[in-house]
């Protein structure tokens, strides 16, 4: 690695976590999401382990996750206050992806040039500059390319740290192992020849991978079978974690320039150049692809890792180009197609890239004021209306029961729960809705102004002054129920 | 010093290998007596859930066919003459059986071209399986079948052509699939010892044509059974909460086995089998032990390529073995905690004891599907639906349990004539409590009868 190519990078880690700390500190709030993971540090904190048992989510329940993350933030954050922790360490971790692009790019195109470039557009891909959320994405995404990265460069113990550490991350290893698998599937039809240790850390990887996913989750894969793959989100909102593909929304989330590049070099690689470096790569992008047409794994997810491959790939697409222009007459021109080739990408990229991090769906000030209302004014066992979303909000910030949130695994019933979530935002009738306020013991109603904007609602439909009371009114509104359909 | 240690070292690497090569040369026994503690430790379990000794539908069903003998299954006068003599008998017949299927199937290995370390491993693997653990407290036709199989390919090498030609013809009183399965092995062992047109024509004659007569005028089915609910996917792998099924380690080494001897020609055999079989449990899980000798052979190819190889990386492979082991034993540890809840329990028994001394003759039980040969046997009543007659009453019965609305169920209870719905505890806990059948009995059409535990029997007006 030379020294310009070390400034290079350098600069563009600095300069990307720059723009995305002072994103994350401009918006004031986390994501949603976040307040799960916020609320197991603290309790990391606290008392050593993670909360295994919620009593406040859906009323009571038992949670299952991988809980590293949540240890390397909790121990990060006894120096510093969880507070900025929160904000600067996931940014911290999806800035590390800079680095290790640029090593993968450089690895299949031998190309200084186009890895540095690659390394740029990795750091301002859009789908992946969610400067707010505190989730265990940011700390997979950078280990999981590692451990790509180790692969390729036969470091075998940095190959073994970082996917044990990615196991450990997130269930989402899957794409891993199923990209290895597509990856051994191309190379017996391109009759190209595996080495020894490549097999030996794909089968040591599946049996890890398989092992620690059966210890982990035990109880919910003897419950929910095959239905684990799918987290048991109800049918009505898996199309919003597993949306169909609109092919503007991922030229936008990911690039146009490097969607047309990516595309342009898998065609090359499989069947012109047969480059068998960039196999391995192409084989992640298959599986990341297929799985997400599956609904295995979250649209978001699935668009990261895609974007981030299809940046890597760029430099082999550079790296082609540059070739090709030495064979003609403009062969003295490569500092002058680099610089086209930035002029061309950065405002494709890092408009997108800021434009998605404004629209971070957080709550606002006002919001979080109206939760902290709740905890204050509200009896401790009282269970509370509030959208799936702001579910973890209310846990965290109300300290009250909720209806529904975002971790579905092992709850039974979730698709009957969010039928009534849904009736009881959306419904005319007071019985109705008494009823579902009775059955989940509900005795406070929120209207967030992003419940008001979800539901498109300015007031739930069935109040009379008989059965509910406001008791607080700002841009959120609280209701108390003062009715039950129950017999006394 | 250095000398006296590396003395020290070859002497305990000595002592190892001798142990080894003992266990390999009398694996028989040990193989025997891992059977009979793990058969032990399935009947704490079972007792310790609360289940009887005697567990699975299908157990149920031959007994109900024992009961009921006619000139149609005449086939069951045994088990009727078993049925008479204390139960004790009855219960230590899974336990024999099982022992049988072991020591008849480790005979019949004796004649396939396979080393001692890979038999010893196959063993190992089928007696902690839990598709074995499972099938060791249930009465098995598939184990019978296969100890018929084995039984009958042993007379014959040995030369006991009656004994072997009554092991086969035997086979044609358990099913049709039985009998084309017996004739495709058949057909593979002669055409190895290059007799085909010698015998194949003989057996296919006399096998073929008992087997027709079979299902004609006995109304043998294609393939008995299945008796368990599970998709036939999720039924193969009891890490996924299935009745029975195979450690998801044992399928990727299986995945590992059957690519590893694609290369070989001479295994062709076995992948013909294997798909033959893979086939047809898809569409019947029933043959899953079956299914399950043919996986087992490759995840034993798998384990002993991944361990015989040398690998670049000396380090990862020893974990990788560990790993294995590790992921095995807790696929069949997770297992043996579970086989206790599988049923009947003594409350189910109780409910349907009561049902026989209460209801009518004539009346029609519901409940889900799977539960029909208990309903019959303890009951002694018709179950409205069984799993593996008819398909239709199957259909209505599962939209009659996952009905929103009394709308909806009412119409088929009635057109089905269901007098009583037996939950016992195990569908209780299957079902959701807040829709479908459990949440509708709160109508007032539904009349809780009586209940034992929690299996409960409710009528309906």
């Amino acid at each position: 690695m030379k020294n310009k190519s070390i400034i290079w990078i350098t600069l563009i880690v600095i300069v990307t976590l720059a723009i995305r700390l002072y994103l994350a500190f401009t918006i004031p709030e986390l994501t949603h999401e976040s307040y799960f993971h916020i609320k197991q540090v603290e309790h990391i904190q606290e008392t050593g382990f993670p909360l295994f048992y919620d009593a406040l989510s859906y009323g009571g329940r038992e949670l299952r996750f991988l809980p590293l993350f949540h240890y390397i933030v909790a121990a990060i954050s006894m120096i510093l206050p969880l507070g900025i922790v929160a904000k600067v360490l996931p940014n911290i971790f999806l800035v590390l992806i800079v680095p290790i692009v640029y090593l993968m790019g450089l690895k299949i195109s031998k190309n200084e040039t186009g890895a540095i470039i690659a390394a740029f557009i990795a750091a301002f891909l859009p789908i992946t500059f969610m400067t707010n959320s505190f989730t265990t994405t940011s700390l997979f995404l950078p280990l999981i390319f590692l451990t790509i990265y180790a692969f390729m460069e036969k470091k075998t113990n940095l190959y073994l740290i970082s996917f044990l550490l990615a196991t450990l991350t997130s269930s989402a290893t899957f794409l891993l192992i199923i990209g290895f698998g597509i990856y051994l599937l191309l190379s017996l039809l391109e009759a190209k020849k595996i080495q020894k240790y490549e097999i030996e850390l794909i089968l040591f990887s599946l049996f890890f991978y398989t092992w620690s996913q059966f210890i982990f989750f035990k109880e919910v894969l003897i419950k929910e079978g095959f239905s684990f793959i799918w987290q048991n989100i109800p049918p009505q909102i898996v199309a919003e974690y597993f949306p169909t593909f609109s092919i503007i929304q991922v030229l936008v989330l990911i690039s146009v320039i490097p969607f047309l590049a990516g595309i342009f070099t898998v065609y090359l690689a499989l069947f012109q150049l047969k480059n068998q470096k960039s196999f391995l790569l192409i084989s992640f992008a298959i599986s990341t692809t297929l799985l997400a047409w599956l609904k295995v794994i979250p649209f978001f997810l699935s668009l990261a890792f895609f974007g981030i491959i299809l940046a890597t790939i760029f430099a082999s697409f550079y790296s082609q180009t540059v070739g090709f222009l030495q064979k003609t007459k403009f062969i003295n021109k490569q500092r002058v197609i680099a610089l086209i080739f930035l002029i061309v990408l950065i405002p494709s990229i890092t408009i997108p890239a800021v434009n998605n991090a404004f629209n971070q769906e957080v709550p606002t000030a006002e919001e979080i004021s109206a939760f902290q209302w709740i905890a204050k004014n509200t009896p401790p066992d009282a269970g509370v209306l509030a959208t799936l979303e702001e579910g973890n909000l209310l846990t965290y910030y109300g300290q009250r029961r909720n209806i529904m949130d975002s971790q579905f695994a092992l709850i039974d019933n979730a698709e009957l729960r969010f039928q009534d979530l849904n009736s009881l935002y959306s419904t005319s009738f007071e019985t109705r809705a008494l009823h579902s306020l009775d059955e989940h013991k509900i005795t406070y109603l929120m209207l967030t102004p992003f419940a008001q904007k979800k539901y498109d609602l300015k007031q739930f439909k069935y109040l009379t002054s008989e059965c509910f009371e406001q008791v607080y009114r700002n841009e959120t509104i609280i209701y108390k129920a003062k009715c039950t359909l129950e017999k006394q | 010093m250095k000398k006296q240690q590396i003395k020290n070292t070859k002497k305990a690497e000595f002592e190892i290998k001798d142990i080894f090569q003992h266990i390999l040369k009398h694996q028989l026994w040990y193989i025997l007596t891992l059977t009979i503690i793990l058969l032990g430790i399935t009947l704490g379990m079972t007792s310790q859930g609360d289940s009887v000794t005697l567990i699975g539908s299908e157990t149920y069903y031959h007994l109900n066919e024992a009961k009921n003998l006619g000139w149609r299954n005449f086939q069951y006068a045994p088990l009727s003459i078993v049925l008479l003599l204390p139960d004790i008998v009855l219960q230590s017949l899974p336990f024999l059986l099982s022992i049988i299927f072991v020591t008849a199937l480790y005979f019949a290995s004796l004649y396939i071209s396979i080393t001692d370390k890979f038999r010893y491993l196959f063993f190992l693997f089928l007696v902690t399986s839990p598709v074995f653990l499972f099938r060791a407290n249930t009465l098995s036709s598939q184990m019978f079948l296969i100890i018929l199989i084995c039984t009958g390919f042993v007379f014959m090498k040995k030369g006991y052509q009656r004994l072997s030609l009554t092991s086969f013809i035997l086979v044609t009183f358990i099913d049709t699939f039985s009998t084309i399965l017996l004739l495709g092995l058949l057909y593979l062992y002669l055409h190895s010892k290059k007799k085909i047109q010698e015998y194949m024509k003989f057996y296919g004659v006399l096998l073929g044509g008992i087997a027709i007569i079979q299902a004609v005028i006995f109304r043998r089915p294609f393939i008995l059974g299945p008796f368990q609910q599970d998709p036939s996917l999720l039924r193969l792998f009891s890490d996924l909460g299935s009745v029975s099924g195979l450690s998801v380690f044992i399928i990727l080494l299986a995945a590992v086995g059957i690519s590893v001897l694609w290369k070989k020609k001479a295994e062709l055999e076995q992948y013909l089998l294997l798909v033959l079989l893979t086939l047809t449990y898809i569409l019947n899980q029933a043959i899953l032990l079956t299914l399950t000798i043919i996986l087992l052979y490759f995840a034993t190819a798998g384990l002993l390529k991944i361990s015989e190889r040398p690998w670049e990386i000396k380090n990862l492979k020893a974990f990788t073995i560990f790993l294995l082991v590790l992921g095995i034993l807790f696929s069949a540890t997770t297992y043996l905690e579970r086989i206790g809840n599988v049923g009947p329990t003594v409350e189910d028994i109780k409910v349907l004891n009561w049902i026989k001394d209460n209801t009518p003759q004539d009346a029609i039980i519901f409940s889900s599907p799977e539960y029909a040969t208990q309903i019959n046997f303890f009951a002694e009543r018709e179950a409205y639906a069984s799993l593996h007659e008819n398909l239709k009453s199957e259909k209505i019965s599962k939209e009659i349990l996952t009905s929103l609305y009394v709308t909806e169920a009412f119409p088929l209870l009635e057109k089905s004539k269901v007098s009583y719905i037996y939950i016992p505890k195990r569908m209780r806990e299957d079902l959701p409590t807040e829709q479908g059948l459990i949440y509708l009995l709160q109508n007032e059409r539904f009349k809780f009868i009586r209940s034992y535990g929690q299996s409960e029997v409710w009528a309906f007006k």
